[in-house]
């Protein structure tokens, strides 16, 4: 193990970065030094994003760390989950179209395939595949037998962009994300153009996941958006 | 290759304390110094990894211009995996076993000899195998120390995480939803109420 600039404790933006191009600050020999690229700049945060350096949990082997530890809060096992069923329903309340701070429009719907399970440690599951599953009477059966959404494939478009991905609850994260990529020649350009296209869809998805959790966390969770959701469990439009 | 084509299974990492600034010079020496070898004799078996050129799974030389593109560096892990199909092994091993007791007269074969015999077979057989090869993608994202491994398995990510401290000395933090809720700009709100929340039950009242 060789830190390589044990000194400098640089600012952690967990969030924020946008696809821009460095600027250029001079040649090596005119800086008279090694260093390639100033990378002190921070980049350009989105709304609601702030560092959390000191907010995240330490490494695994990491006894000395300060941080407090957030990897094994309750809330982990649950919230992803939760998030996941919050989606399904947004995405069939107004047609699935959200209005997002610094994204602007997004369609959103649950694509071809939903996966359920119930809880303990002999979980039953079910699988639901093809067509439009989410909009079956199987899938609403599930919830009402007590299962948790696992795993949703979600379409979404943004602008003139459809993103398509498989959306885990634990952890929740994107698997399977097609892009909408137009760039067929360069290295330099497919990357840049794929890393902006993944950042863009991880950022409406962690945007989706914080509006989730503004209303999670209101005073109005309990005498109004749970019994919505639970209504439109049951089929009953409110 | 995630990176280039395909669809992409991506997760992500805060690079703790990552450097407010890099000399690139730097951290290609790190890469190379734990980039993928190939191991010392064919005979042996079992895993073998270290970094590659995102570009090509064999070419184990970083230049600046196929490792640094603006703000990212991005490089692949290559995970080779050498193993002997059991059941070959064991029918082959058999067989030696059977020939050895023809030969020495005797009824049984101690578990010494037996693992002798099998340590042949396998120093015979391993240089004829080859291994099976895994490749992930990584984009480490220097103005924002996120870094970015196409996979989603834990396997994986262990692997990554334990590689990349040895080879950069920095940490790889999982991004996960309290880890996002701790970033949003109403931590301080947030935080506090999810402590005092559990599984909502979602289940109509008539089920219930």
């Amino acid at each position: 193990m060789r830190p390589l600039d044990p000194d400098d404790g640089g600012g952690n933006m967990l969030f924020g970065g946008s696809v821009v191009p460095t600027e250029d600050t001079g040649s090596r020999e005119e800086r008279g030094d090694l260093v390639d690229q100033d990378m002190s700049a921070e980049p350009a945060a989105d709304p609601g994003r702030r560092p959390i350096a000191n907010a995240v949990p330490s490494g695994p082997d990491d006894e000395n760390s300060e941080a407090p530890s957030t990897r094994h809060h309750p809330a982990a096992a649950f919230l992803g989950k939760e998030f996941l069923l919050w989606l399904w329903w947004r995405s069939e309340s107004g047609y699935g179209n959200l209005e997002l701070p610094h994204y602007g429009s997004v369609d959103l719907w649950i694509d071809d395939r939903i996966q359920f399970r119930t809880g303990g440690d002999d979980p039953q599951t079910s699988d639901l595949k093809g067509g439009a599953p989410a909009t079956s009477a199987e899938a609403k059966m599930a919830l009402v037998s007590g299962k948790t959404v696992e795993t949703a494939s979600v379409g979404m478009r943004v602008k003139d962009r459809e993103f398509y991905f498989s959306l885990r609850s634990d952890p929740v994260e994107l698997a399977g994300l097609k892009v909408p990529g137009e760039v067929n020649d360069g290295v330099d350009e497919r990357i840049f153009e794929r890393m902006f296209l993944l950042e863009e869809a991880t950022g409406i998805v962690d945007t989706l996941f914080f509006l989730f959790c503004e209303e999670r966390l209101s005073a109005d969770w309990n005498p109004k958006t749970l019994p919505s959701i639970r209504s439109w469990i049951a089929g009953d439009p409110r | 290759m995630p990176l280039l084509s395909g669809a992409m299974g991506a997760r992500r990492f805060l690079v703790q304390n990552g450097p407010a600034s890099i000399r690139h010079e730097l951290l290609l020496d790190s890469l190379q110094e734990a980039a993928f070898r190939e191991p010392p004799s064919a005979a042996r078996g079992g895993e073998n990894m270290g970094w590659v050129s995102h570009g090509n799974l064999v070419v184990t030389e970083f230049t600046h211009e196929d490792t640094f593109y603006n703000q990212y560096m991005c490089f692949s892990l290559r995970v080779d995996n050498k193993r002997l199909p059991a059941k070959l092994l064991k029918g082959l091993l058999d067989l030696r076993i059977d020939a050895w007791k023809a030969e020495t007269g005797r009824e049984r074969c101690s578990s010494q000899i037996k693992t002798e015999i099998r340590e042949q077979l396998e120093l015979e057989l391993y240089p004829k195998q080859l291994p099976s090869v895994q490749v992930y993608d990584i984009c480490w994202d220097l103005s924002s120390h996120r870094l970015w491994l196409f996979s989603n398995s834990d396997r994986v990510s262990e692997k990554v995480r334990e590689l990349f401290y040895r080879t950069f000395g920095y940490f790889l933090l999982p991004v996960g939803l309290v880890e996002l809720v701790a970033g949003h700009e109403r931590a301080g709100d947030w935080l506090p109420a999810l402590d005092g929340i559990g599984h909502a039950d979602y289940r109509p009242e008539v089920s219930r």
